[in-house]
């Protein structure tokens, strides 16, 4: 069938569309709001979350300790476990080897049973978890839904992996400093921020990044009765710059060379973290920087610049036509499909252009194209385990606590949250989500939280009485999770096992009510895993 | 097992998708509806990814070269010990090259010719991003990104089977890897042991199996083509993983996995092949080898990450016993590591790597591929091992000797398989 983009989508679920795309759940209420006032009254107020008051999410979260903690206060609270002996600590202190225990380094970096034992050990585990019930609470309960979708979206971007060495102490900071701010701002100012965080300088190696001259002499050259330092061992580090241009911005095929990412790399030399086991901030130290003239993507970037020459990359790439593209095709493929049609990238593109990578203009453009609007969009994407989690609790009024068996649901079904090893981040199409051991965790999770068997996690939502005919039930329940759009099959199936579980004699589920057994079945069915 | 496969017959219909849509599992199902089920021993093959771009050169360790010694001050293992006793080293492998000691598990399956080497192979694009360079060796288009599909569906797509169970292909991971992205089907779980509807794996209560019923149901007749054809895989896996009970298993021989992700995969790959549930492609995954930084020599790190895999390839081999006749295990990382040691007592990404291959029919106890060398003007890029051996032809020998793959070319597109380049690691 060929995918029809012109046909737009049935008035009556234009509006669910809508907010399943910008919300991680329609709710009844903002359904109506939605065909009531238009979707871009709505949208402008989305695109605007600091004008949404969202303080009675914000006071739960208040209640998360680590959420309100710098990065040096977190790492003073939550030491890492007593270290085993191991090279690392024969390193100076100064120089900063915060990352190189064996509990944290690369041996333990590989995705293993769901929290990994990188964050099963000691304490800084509570606070990747606490982030964790954050995201899940501004999901389920906050009203500013758009800047929630999009801090996801950038997270992913932008990702790190929560495991590797200090970064458990630095992701907090990440999320509420750098990326959450700057979600809905403009791109130059977000790569900005990621660029100088903590986070992202230990990740992507960058803080360990020298001159390749430091070690040659010259006016810095050490007496030679004096051995090296470990900083003029180190030498340069390409990873930042490779993964800034093949992932950040102008994507792999954007038109970069070997020789870009070494110069990218010289430029950003001395971008370091002060102090990174104290929990220190980004820092830029001249000393380890290569001053020399470099050339980036042909343009010249002179001698003696410091720390502008970070800064000046970071313009370029991000004013750069392959970054536009970029990016807005990775938006159309999160708001609109997997293959998203050229015309709605193309679009985006041309906007990102225009208002120099202003993402609410993106956005909107995107957002009110008719690709979006259209037949073809309608369920076009498979929900991420995330969002099939979050709008259970939306369209059936869960609450959570968000603690660690949701956050095991989500593991379970392919997505371990902030534990994604490769800086790609997760893939956002439907045939990375689902396979038969993910969809199988689906139905799982379908059928542990309609039955309330989830610890801390519950769902409210107005049972039904003996007296309500299973047909009562499924339209109601179908309404609230599906918006109504519900297959014949799938409706068929459901009233089938209603009829059926009459017989079952004192088996298991002669008690629970019909309300259970049709939301798991909804919650489970195809339509569901789909937005 | 059989009451599934025919509810999707009877209920949704090979009419029903018409002619232009008919779900694989359905199709292989209609057919093994009048057939015994596979019982017939298959030729198996075990792909193990090490992600992350493991260290060759301290892993197969060339003491022989003294290059090797002036390019690792902190982290070269040590030329094997001339005495017992002496402290750790590398464990002499044929006097020029010598098993990183974390390995000694693995020694005794060389010694006794089950367990090849095959050095100075990987990918011949020179590509330093992890995700790239597994792409390309995934797809087994080195430079091709938009290669949709990896290189293993496509021998399962070469070698159709009217009686494949939804076990002939199957990946320990949390997502489908790239290997076996494609066409055929392939089971994807990080543990099979988990794989039921409902809390409980033998025994699911009246409740869960009508719950399971109207999901079969639901899933076999939506329109919506991916998760109607996974949801088919993922129901009849369940029928069978029920029958052979996967939870009472226990490894013979005396065979002890390592705890870890590795171990629990190949534990639950020996059962499988033993349960005789049509396994042909396994795929498992071994993470964290991308030592930047500490990286260690004889011990650290690395010699962490190895003691669990040699020793989950150790058990593996002991648990199979005789059945080791019909396995090949083959491993294989994106791309090695530079030659040099870097300013952290780590390396860099690298280039060309070493592969191990071990079976019954391999003619282990070697080598294979020829050293380029260490010196400065021998090393890739003046960087990292130079490549010898195209991983192509490593996997096209495995496709074409133990798989028994005659034509090799949709395999391996853009790619002139020819057998004169073959190493001979399997005859």
């Amino acid at each position: 069938m060929k995918e029809d983009w012109t046909t737009p989508i049935p008035a009556n679920v234009a509006a669910w569309h809508f907010l399943s795309r910008t919300s991680f759940g329609p709710q009844a209420a903002d359904v109506e709001r939605v065909r009531r006032g238009g979707i871009e009254r709505y949208l402008d107020e989305q695109l605007h979350p600091e004008k949404i008051d969202d303080s009675e999410v914000d006071r739960k979260i208040a209640s998360l300790p680590t959420l309100t903690m710098g990065a040096a206060e977190l790492m003073e609270d939550f030491p890492p476990r007593k270290q085993q002996t191991n090279p690392a600590s024969r390193l100076p202190m100064r120089e900063g080897n915060a990352a190189a225990t064996p509990s944290e380094g690369g041996a333990s970096m590989q995705a293993e049973s769901p929290m990994q034992p990188a964050m099963e050990d000691g304490r800084p585990r509570q606070i990747i978890l606490e982030l964790a019930r954050e995201q899940f609470w501004r999901a389920a309960y906050g009203q500013r839904q758009l800047q929630e979708v999009m801090v996801h979206f950038w997270m992913n971007h932008f990702n790190i992996y929560a495991a590797k060495g200090v970064d458990k102490w630095l992701l907090t900071s990440f999320e509420q400093d750098a990326i959450r701010p700057n979600a809905l701002g403009k791109f130059d100012a977000l790569l900005a921020a990621t660029a100088q965080s903590p986070a992202m300088l230990f990740y992507l190696d960058n803080w360990l990044s020298v001159s390749p001259n430091l070690a040659s002499g010259g006016f810095f050259a050490r007496p030679a009765n004096r051995p090296p330092a470990a900083a003029e061992r180190r030498g340069l580090n390409e990873n930042y710059g490779r993964e800034l241009m093949e992932l950040h911005t102008l994507g792999v095929d954007g038109g970069y060379t070997q020789h870009d990412v070494r110069e990218v790399a010289r430029c950003f030399t001395g971008w370091t973290i002060d102090r990174p086991r104290q929990g220190g901030g980004f820092i830029f130290r001249p000393r380890l920087h290569d001053d020399g003239e470099k050339v980036v993507l042909g343009h010249k970037i002179k001698a003696g610049g410091g720390v502008e020459d970070g800064m000046e990359v970071l313009q370029l790439l991000a004013a750069h036509p392959s970054t536009a593209h970029f990016i807005s095709l990775k938006l159309c493929r999160h708001f609109v499909a997997d293959d998203p049609p050229a015309a709605v990238v193309d679009r985006a593109t041309h906007t990102f252009q225009q208002t120099q990578g202003d993402i609410r203009a993106v956005l909107k453009s995107i957002l009110t194209s008719r690709e979006f609007n259209s037949q073809a969009a309608f369920r076009a994407k498979v929900k991420s385990p995330f969002e099939v989690v979050a709008s259970s609790l939306r369209t059936l009024d869960g609450e959570t606590d968000g603690g660690a068996p949701l956050m095991m649901s989500i593991v379970r079904m392919g997505q371990p949250l902030f534990l994604y090893q490769a800086p790609t981040g997760f893939s956002d199409r439907a045939s990375s989500w689902i396979n038969s051991g993910t969809l199988l965790a689906r139905m799982n999770f379908a059928l542990a939280l309609a039955a309330n068997r989830i610890r801390g996690t519950r769902l409210t939502f107005p049972g039904s009485t003996p007296a309500d005919d299973g047909q009562t039930v499924l339209d109601e329940l179908a309404r609230r999770t599906l918006g109504g759009s519900v297959s014949p099959e799938t409706r068929a199936a459901v009233l089938k096992s209603l009829d059926n579980l009459k017989g079952v004699a004192g088996g298991d589920l002669r008690a629970v009510p019909k309300t259970t057994v049709v939301a798991a079945l909804l919650l489970g069915s195809p339509e569901f895993q789909r937005r | 097992m059989a009451i599934s496969r025919r509810y999707f017959l009877k209920n949704s219909g090979l009419t029903l998708f018409g002619a232009a849509f008919v779900p694989t599992f359905l199709r292989r199902a209609a057919w093994a509806l009048d057939q015994p089920a596979a019982g017939a021993r298959k030729k198996v093959l075990v792909a193990i990814f090490q992600r992350g771009a493991a260290d060759g050169l301290n892993i197969v360790v060339p003491f022989g070269e003294r290059e090797y010694y002036a390019l690792r001050p902190s982290i070269a293992i040590p030329e094997p010990a001339k005495a017992a006793g002496d402290s750790p080293s590398a464990l002499d492998l044929d006097g020029f090259f010598g098993l990183h000691p974390s390995l000694a598990s693995l020694k005794p399956l060389f010694d006794a010719r089950h367990l090849a080497v095959v050095h100075a192979a990987g990918s011949p694009d020179s590509t330093r991003s992890h995700f790239d360079a597994q792409d390309y060796m995934e797809s087994a288009t080195p430079g091709v990104k938009s290669t949709p599909d990896g290189w293993l569906n496509r021998f399962l797509q070469t070698a159709p089977h009217t009686d494949a169970t939804p076990f002939r292909a199957v990946a320990f991971a949390s997502t489908t890897p790239c290997t076996l992205m494609g066409a055929a089907p392939a089971l994807c779980t990080q543990d099979l042991g988990t794989f039921h509807l409902g809390g409980k794996a033998n025994s699911p209560g009246r409740g869960v199996q009508l719950l399971e019923g109207a999901f079969e149901e639901m899933y076999a007749s939506a329109s919506d083509r991916l998760l109607c054809s996974t949801a088919g895989e993922t129901f009849e896996a369940i029928s069978t993983l029920q029958r052979i009970q996967m939870d009472a298993y226990q490894p013979e021989n005396g065979a002890a996995y390592p705890r870890g992700p590795l171990g629990r995969s190949l534990q639950q790959v020996a059962q499988l092949i033993k349960s005789d549930v049509g396994l042909e492609v396994a795929f498992a995954e071994a993470g964290g080898w991308d030592h930047h930084v500490n990286e260690g020599g004889v011990k650290g790190q690395l010699a962490g990450r190895l003691q669990e895999f040699g020793d989950a390839l150790a058990a593996f081999h002991k648990d199979m016993g005789d059945r080791m006749a019909d396995v090949t295990v083959l491993t294989m990382s994106e791309f090695g590591r530079t030659a040099r040691e870097n300013g952290n007592r780590g390396t860099d990404h690298g280039h060309a790597h070493a592969m191990f291959v071990l079976g019954g029919a391999v003619k282990g106890g070697k080598v294979y591929g020829d050293w380029p060398g260490l010196k400065d003007h021998q090393l890739h890029e003046g960087r990292d091992l130079a490549l010898t051996t195209d991983f192509r032809d490593v996997f096209a020998e495995v496709a074409m000797r133990h798989l028994a793959v005659k034509d090799p070319a949709s395999i391996f597109p853009g790619y002139q398989v020819s057998s004169a380049r073959f190493r001979g690691f399997l005859g």
